[in-house]
């Protein structure tokens, strides 16, 4: 193909009569350069207000692209750390830090803190709890725990120095947010694996992950 | 009005996840988009969408913006544009049949040849399309504006796509040619 050619090709991928698709990094830039010398065309068209509250609404978007982003990365880092030892859990820690800080959250004057889940029985990560002070909101991140079949998991926290867990909720099968939480360094998450509707005597039935809130910023 | 320098400024602070820049940004050029998109569109609800995916490419992507290159404005409005023509194309493939051609669709598209203010670029550009043969020039705004394919090129000027081809590659060459001198 001539160079004419080819940047006729990327002319017509910036007007869109060609596919954009599988175009190479120099087709790119060639493809940019058009695009800049068409922008002219969209001078004169007019602005118009959007719509009050437009901008929550992308900031959302945004953080839900983020955590599903978050989510599909700690995955993978899940895979790399499973079945590692309780010293490696103190990494995991650093990369949950690392990886869970949520976009767009409005900036809040808490300290933020991170639980690692781990199995009772294995020492497996189940979920990574993120928690933050200034907002009470906690972001629960599944890892390597998956729900059996026609059960649900159900998160609580035990006080420190305590033994009686108070029930914060059932967890959906993804990364889910539990707002207004009351929870300290010190103090335990646990998951435990209930009917569907939640624990019918409204203590954990059967409780196998456990982590302790660590602070890390 | 916004001046170029302040919006690259936001847009390579956005770039570095700062987010008062970002939101900055936003008020500073989220009306210009969405009228982008409502142009396009023609439909508030699409625009809105649009413009939801516009402003998530450009926190995810501010990074490939390069001052040396063009304007920060252009940078913006060029995904505003390219986001409108395919939520117009996903529409018009599966709900509304766009590539139909009808008068009413055809006088939607904006004649940037009576449009008044767009600065001196916009000038110049369109002193070159008006150098360009008619049909040659129809193919390529209805193209820009409405996203039409050379398959609905092809139906709208009930002409072969292989002519269709032709003239919106002499266009484009004479295009640049004029724009170059």
């Amino acid at each position: 193909m001539t160079g004419k050619e080819r940047d006729l090709d990327s002319a017509e991928r910036a007007i869109g009569t060609l596919s954009r698709k599988g175009e190479s990094k120099r087709a790119r830039r060639e493809r940019e350069a058009w695009e800049y010398r068409l922008a002219a065309l969209l001078r004169p068209i007019e602005p118009v207000a959007p719509p009050a509250g437009m901008f929550a609404r992308i900031s959302r978007h945004l953080a839900h692209v983020e955590t599903q982003r978050t989510l599909r990365q700690t995955r993978a880092s899940a895979r790399r750390w499973r079945g590692i030892s309780a010293i490696a859990g103190l990494a995991v820690v650093g990369l949950a830090a690392a990886l869970v800080a949520p976009v767009l959250a409005p900036p809040t004057e808490g300290a933020r803190y991170v639980a690692v889940v781990t199995a009772a029985e294995t020492g497996e990560t189940g979920m990574v709890v993120e928690f933050d002070t200034g907002t009470g909101i906690a972001t629960v991140i599944p890892v390597g725990a998956t729900v059996p079949e026609d059960k649900a998991f159900q998160m609580w926290r035990i006080p420190a120095g305590e033994s009686v867990p108070v029930s914060l909720g059932i967890l959906p099968d993804a990364p889910a947010t539990r707002r207004n939480i009351d929870a300290e360094p010190g103090d335990t998450f646990a998951i435990s694996v209930e009917q569907p509707g939640g624990s019918p005597s409204g203590q954990p039935t059967d409780a196998r992950y456990f982590g302790q809130i660590v602070r890390i910023d | 009005m916004t001046s170029e320098n302040e919006l690259d400024d936001l847009l390579l602070a956005t770039a570095r996840s700062d987010r008062a820049a970002f939101r900055l940004l936003y008020d500073r050029v989220s009306p210009k988009l969405f009228g982008i998109a409502l142009k396009i569109c023609r439909d508030r609800t699409v625009a809105e969408d649009v413009l939801q995916e516009v402003f998530t490419d450009v926190w995810r992507k501010a990074r490939n913006f390069d001052p040396g290159r063009g304007e920060a404005g252009a940078w913006l409005a060029v995904i505003a544009r390219n986001r409108s023509v395919d939520a117009l194309r996903r529409q018009g493939r599966g709900v509304m049949g766009m590539a139909t051609g009808t008068e009413a669709e055809i006088e939607a598209t904006p004649d940037p040849t009576l449009s008044g203010d767009g600065g001196v670029e916009y000038l110049t550009l369109i002193d070159c399309l008006k150098r360009l043969d008619e049909r040659q020039r129809d193919l390529i705004l209805r193209a820009y504006y409405r996203g039409d394919s050379r398959e609905d090129l092809a139906r709208a000027f009930d002409t072969p796509v292989n002519t269709v081809k032709t003239w919106l590659r002499r266009g484009l060459t004479l295009l640049k040619k004029c724009l170059e001198e």
